[in-house]
This record gives C-alpha cells, sequence and structure tokens, in this order.
C-alpha cells in the first residue's frame, strides 16, 4: 500500500490523466485509481472531492450535472485546456523523478 | 432474512443525510454530490450480493464521516460556505424587494377595487371613516405582502413544498434568472414612472412630478441597486450545470 504523503503528492497528475481519458464522475474515478494501481493505491472516497473542487477553481477540470444512464444525476468532470497543460508539465516532473531514481536503481528511463 | 426484511434503508439514507446537512462547512450542492457518491458505492455492493444494510454500512463507511468530511471541505475551501451564504443573502434580499414592488402595485390594484365597491355607500358612518382612513391600503398592503410570504415559509418549514427540487431548476439557469429579475425591476420602474393608472387613483411618482434628484433617487433606489443586488446575486449563484470542455 502507498505511503499518505505519495498518495496526496500523486492525486493531482492522476486525476488530471484519468480526466485525459474523457469525462467522468467521483465514483468512477476512485473505481479506475483502485483498477490501475491493483489495489495499491487507496483513496479515501470522501477525500476525493476536496480535490476534484480544487483543481476545478485552479481552472483546470470543469464540471457538469448530467443525468446517468440509470436516471440518477450525476456531476462530470472533465479537463479544461489549462488541464492539458497542467497535465503537460506534471508529466514532465513526475518522468524526471522517475529517470533519476532509475538511474540510481538501474532502471530503464522513460522518454518524454 | 427476517433482519433484512426490518432493515430500512431509505430511513438510514434519510439519517445520513440530516447528519451531512448539519455540517456547516459542506454546501448543498457538496452534500449532493456525496449523496451521489453514495449511492453509487452502496449499488456496487448491493451488486456484490451484500445485504442492504452490510451495503450501506460499507458505503457510509468509504465515504467518510460527515464531521471529517466537513474538515476536509473547509481546509480545501474555507470561502465556499461564505459564498453560499452570501448568496442565498442576496437572492433573499433581492426576492423580497421584487416581491415588495409586486405586492405594492398589487395592494394599489385591490384598494382601488374596494374604494369602488364602497362609494355608493360613502354616506354611511363606517365606510366613510375607512375610505378617508389608510386601514383600507395599509391593510390590503399588509396582507399581500406578508401573508404570503408567511404561508411559504410555513409550507417550506413543514416540507409541504418541495422547495429544494423548485429552486435548484430554477436556480440551474443563470440566463433565465438574471432575465426575470431584470424584466420584473424594470416593469415595475417602468409603471411607476409612467404613473400606470390602475383603475382610478396614480401610483405616486409620475413623470410629470418627478424630476432632477429625486428622480435620480428614484431611479437610483428603484432600478441602479436591485440591478446590481441581481447581477450580485446570479454571480453568486451555484453554476451546477457549466459547460464542459470536451475530452479529446
Amino acid at each position: 500500500m502507498l505511503a499518505k504523503d505519495m498518495v496526496a503528492a500523486s492525486a493531482k497528475p492522476l486525476l488530471l490523466s484519468i480526466l485525459a481519458e474523457g469525462e467522468s464522475y467521483g465514483y468512477e474515478i476512485i473505481q479506475r485509481v483502485r483498477e490501475l494501481s491493483g489495489g495499491e493505491i487507496e483513496w479515501s472516497d470522501g477525500m476525493l472531492y476536496p480535490v476534484l473542487h480544487r483543481l476545478e477553481r485552479d481552472g483546470l477540470i470543469e464540471s457538469e450535472w448530467k443525468a446517468a444512464d440509470t436516471g440518477r444525476q450525476r456531476k462530470y468532470y472533465s479537463l479544461s485546456s489549462d488541464g492539458r497543460k497542467a497535465l503537460k508539465a506534471e508529466r514532465q516532473q513526475w518522468l524526471t523523478v522517475h529517470n533519476t531514481l532509475g538511474k540510481l536503481w538501474n532502471i530503464k528511463p522513460v522518454t518524454i | 432474512m427476517e433482519h433484512q426484511a426490518r432493515y430500512n434503508l431509505d430511513a438510514a439514507l434519510e439519517n445520513w443525510r440530516a447528519e451531512l446537512a448539519a455540517q456547516p462547512n459542506l454546501t448543498a450542492e457538496v452534500r449532493r454530490e456525496l449523496e451521489t457518491h453514495l449511492r453509487d458505492t452502496l449499488a456496487g455492493f448491493q451488486q456484490r450480493g451484500l445485504s442492504d444494510e452490510e451495503a450501506f454500512w460499507l458505503a457510509r463507511r468509504r465515504v467518510g464521516q460527515p464531521a471529517q468530511l466537513g474538515e476536509e471541505f473547509f481546509k480545501a475551501n474555507p470561502l465556499a460556505v461564505w459564498r453560499e451564504r452570501l448568496f442565498w443573502m442576496a437572492a433573499a434580499l433581492l426576492t423580497y424587494f421584487i416581491w415588495s414592488n409586486l405586492a405594492e402595485m398589487l395592494s394599489i390594484l385591490v384598494t382601488n377595487q374596494i374604494f369602488n365597491w364602497l362609494s355608493p355607500y360613502r354616506q354611511a358612518g363606517l365606510v366613510s371613516w375607512l375610505m378617508q382612513s389608510s386601514v383600507i391600503s395599509v391593510g390590503s398592503q399588509l396582507v399581500l405582502r406578508y401573508v404570503p410570504l408567511i404561508l411559504a415559509a410555513i409550507f417550506v418549514a413543514t416540507g409541504r413544498i418541495k422547495w429544494d427540487a423548485l429552486l435548484r431548476s430554477f436556480l440551474g439557469n443563470r440566463g433565465l434568472v438574471a432575465a426575470l429579475c431584470t424584466g420584473l425591476i424594470l416593469l415595475h420602474e417602468w409603471l411607476m414612472y409612467n404613473g400606470y393608472n390602475f383603475g382610478r387613483r396614480h401610483i405616486h411618482t409620475t413623470a410629470e412630478h418627478v424630476s432632477g434628484p429625486v428622480l435620480f433617487l428614484n431611479l437610483a433606489y428603484n432600478v441602479f441597486w436591485p440591478l446590481v443586488l441581481t447581477a450580485v446575486t446570479v454571480w453568486l449563484m451555484p453554476a451546477p450545470n457549466r459547460k464542459s470542455a470536451q475530452p479529446t
């Protein structure tokens, strides 16, 4: 299980990356993170929303209430153009960290 | 099975909703979003074959304690709650202002009509006193201005009006709110300024009698101030239907 600090630090790039795949809502985002990390990254459900709202306030994502197939209204989030730029920057930074550690641990570097 | 049949999921959800509503740092929109999440989580557990009680217990635990959620949301955005409170204050002021103006016009109509009914009996002592005193006009103003507000408050408080859903659909449209409020404010002023004749008596501010500073003050109070209030209310409005950017 990932340490709390790492979970918090990776929340922004993870959310932006998931929303880059297409619009989504809270429950689906949590399921996706669980599935991608094989259960290693465990987000507390209720804590996801303050992060989503902060990203929305920063103009990186946008939201819209829409009716789902079940008829239930859900708030869908999607990436804004500023969010796309922020994701690019995040990607660069995380890959820099990954490659630096990779050199120390003799892991093949990843190109951007 | 018997225990399962006894478990009241609706009541459990209602209790949870009440707990959430008791958190001052959670806005109505946040509560709505959290409830959607709880219901999604609940449905997920039910599909896995858990009983209603087990599914609700786990879903509630996953979403988090209401008090803890309140703290997290406050840390993330301390101004959000105040923005919502300011919105309701501005909306209440604006509603009262517009309603007062409409009630005033309506009361003039009613007063004129009562005067018309009473005129044939103006020689009678009581009728004469009623027509000379302000009882009818003040009474009709009080009844028309406050009784509907008190009734609406009672209906909302007792749950006879589902105001939440009504307001949500109305407040979901900023353009509609802005257009409706602006229209009513301008209509009222136009009627007042042109001394529109409701029956026999002209309303107090006719174009002939108002000019210069009085006209300016009149416009400032009746038009400028409520239009500013409308703009502030619309700006503070929660925007549940912001247009999403299309993901690529």
